[in-house]
């Protein structure tokens, strides 16, 4: 029981990124404008801060938007250290406490989830970016250096490094190097179903590999093929193969995507078996006002698993993430969420969660998490998770 | 009274001009906005995806006896994002010094669909904007209802330096100099 009660403290930890599809309700259908990777989540740009600083933050005075610029805080160390156009580095600082509740047993938890230092180069069209942190624990796959490889803690972490080539006016970006798969909705949400199951989050589930990125104002899409994690041992672990979305955008304000994944692994990381294994899905983004963005992604995941002899072992399950991001006022967000998921086990959950961004670079957030597992013979295990967390974005 | 050759060729000359006014009236006068909104927009792109929508439904119609002129006023146009509203109407649009958008249209090449018929094609007007004019070459699509309210929407292109329009540009996004810009409006005839 206590290990098992371990095991899920690894995976309700909650976000760690920063990335808000919900931009769309202010018309942004791209992500490349506001971020340095350009199929969304991390590290901003200059124009992001900006936009950051502008519609993302809460102002005591509204008119602070309606008539002024960005402030000068918004810039690196809170507007401290001018940096040239070509350097854009920053901090990502994120730690919290939670609160697990697992039956009569309860658990708190001080967290530490980010510590990364990012830095990119843009020496246009040539682009360079590298994040590197200290990971306390459960930073598995995304550990550089770890004095204990088993477990991972106390590591040296580098969630992406990447080289860049922005070709055709920014329109066709080609990559290479560890970065976000490209499949669905870029959510912070890192233990959601759709992120988990189909590992695609931005917390550590990156991978090295080569990636086309292309947008233009009636669509996006980025194809990256998966050659492996290297930084996770030994190689019959890493994963390859290809992961993609479209998405369109058919009027203003909705974007409706597909995404599809297909990996295969010599010994899977959960199973530890030669593994297939296919996530495909749909998505979508919507704010039918600008206070409010609705996002929906369902995933299906096939799972096809080689035994001794060629023996084969199909599981086909699914994922499901519906939320709602209610912009209060300008810099107060509540969204509900509610996800299911079958892969094994099958899972329900809601999510609520309320943002509040009260000075530059700085979030407050609060998440309350129920799930209900769905165990065979019929047993169901309910688990309160209940996080607060402060984030820093320098 | 007898009229000279030249007072008869005036006044002959007179009549052509009073007749010709008078069927392109027939054809066009009186297009009165109905209470539907009108709608024009204008979408801009950058790099990356990165696109603009400005939107108004702030439309006019003024017509004399050689054009039919489509007349938006810019102070009301919004993008969605109030600074991004207040760069566009003080530093790229000056709409203090150029208060309004026209577009004027002669009468002569204006459409006439007949009643529960639709017409659409290409035409060319007269664009003036930030104080420069420039002939213009447009999309357009007419229809009429049985009982003369007439639909019209039209699209064009330009490019936003033939009018001395400064690229905007903000913090590190640039936009392309070529505008979309499209428009729908309701009129009973």
């Amino acid at each position: 029981m206590r290990s098992s009660f371990l095991l899920l403290l690894s995976l309700v930890a909650a976000p760690c990124a920063l990335a808000y599809p919900s931009m769309i309700a202010h018309g942004y259908t791209s992500c490349a404008a506001c971020h340095v990777d350009p199929s969304g989540s991390g590290q901003l740009t200059a124009y992001g801060r900006g936009m950051s600083d502008l519609l993302v933050r809460w102002h005591l005075d509204p008119l602070e938007v309606e008539s002024g610029e960005p402030s000068p805080t918004a810039g690196f160390l809170f507007g401290l250290v001018p940096t040239p156009e070509w350097l854009n580095p920053s901090g990502n600082l994120r730690g919290g406490g939670m609160v697990v509740v697992v039956g009569s047993d309860v658990a708190v938890v001080p967290l530490i989830m980010a510590t990364d230092v990012t830095a990119t180069l843009d020496l246009s069209p040539v682009v360079a970016h590298v994040a590197l942190g200290f990971g306390l624990k459960n930073m598995g796959p995304a550990v550089v250096i770890s004095p204990d490889p088993s477990t991972g803690e106390l590591a040296l972490v580098s969630r992406e490094h990447w080289l860049g080539l922005k070709l055709l006016d920014d329109s066709l970006y080609l990559r290479a190097g560890r970065m976000p798969v490209p499949f669905g909705l870029r959510n912070v949400e890192h233990t959601a179903a759709v992120r988990d199951l189909t590992r695609t989050d931005v917390n550590v589930d990156q991978q090295h590999g080569v990636a086309v990125a292309w947008a233009n104002d009636v669509l996006r899409t980025e194809v990256m093929g998966l050659v492996g994690n290297f930084q996770i041992r030994p190689d019959a672990v890493r994963e390859r193969g290809l992961a993609g979305y479209l998405e369109v955008f058919p009027i203003e304000r909705l974007g409706v995507g597909a995404s599809s994944l297909a990996t295969w692994a010599q010994r899977d990381l959960d199973t530890g078996v030669p593994l297939l294994r296919q996530a495909h899905g749909l998505f979508a983004r919507f704010a039918p006002v600008e206070s409010l963005a609705v996002l929906v992604e369902a995933d299906t995941l096939i799972d096809t698993a080689f035994g001794a002899g060629g023996t084969t072992t199909g599981t086909v399950g699914g994922a499901g993430w519906l939320q709602a991001d209610w912009t209060i006022v300008p810099g107060v967000h509540l969204m509900p969420a509610v996800e299911g998921s079958a892969h094994g086990d099958a899972k329900a959950a809601g999510w609520l969660a309320a943002a509040w961004y009260p000075l530059p670079h700085t979030e407050l957030r609060a998440d309350a998490i129920y799930r209900q597992a769905f165990a065979a013979g019929g047993t169901t295990t309910g688990t309160f998770v209940g996080l607060a967390q402060l984030h820093l974005f320098l | 009274m007898r009229m000279t050759p030249s007072l008869r060729l005036c006044a002959h000359s007179a009549l052509v001009a009073v007749l010709a006014a008078t069927f392109a009236g027939v054809a066009f006068a009186g297009y009165t906005l109905t209470q539907t909104p009108a709608a024009v927009q204008f979408t801009g792109v950058g790099p990356g995806g990165f696109k603009v929508v400005g939107k108004t439904a702030a439309l006019s119609l003024v017509q004399d006896d050689k054009a039919l002129t489509v007349v938006v006023p810019l102070a009301e146009l919004t993008t969605g994002i109030a600074l991004r509203d207040k760069h566009m109407r003080e530093k790229y649009l000056e709409v203090a010094k150029f208060p309004d958008v026209r577009l004027a249209v002669p009468l002569a090449s204006l459409p006439n669909p007949a009643a529960g018929t639709t017409t659409a094609g290409e035409l060319k007007g007269t664009l003036s904007l930030h104080g420069k004019e420039r002939e213009i070459p447009f999309k357009y699509e007419a229809s009429c209802t049985a009982d003369n309210v007439c639909t019209a929407k039209g699209s064009f292109t330009i490019n936003i330096r033939d009018f001395d329009i400064v690229i905007p540009s903000y913090l590190g996004i640039t936009l392309k100099p070529d505008v979309v810009v499209e428009a729908r409006f309701e009129a009973t005839r």
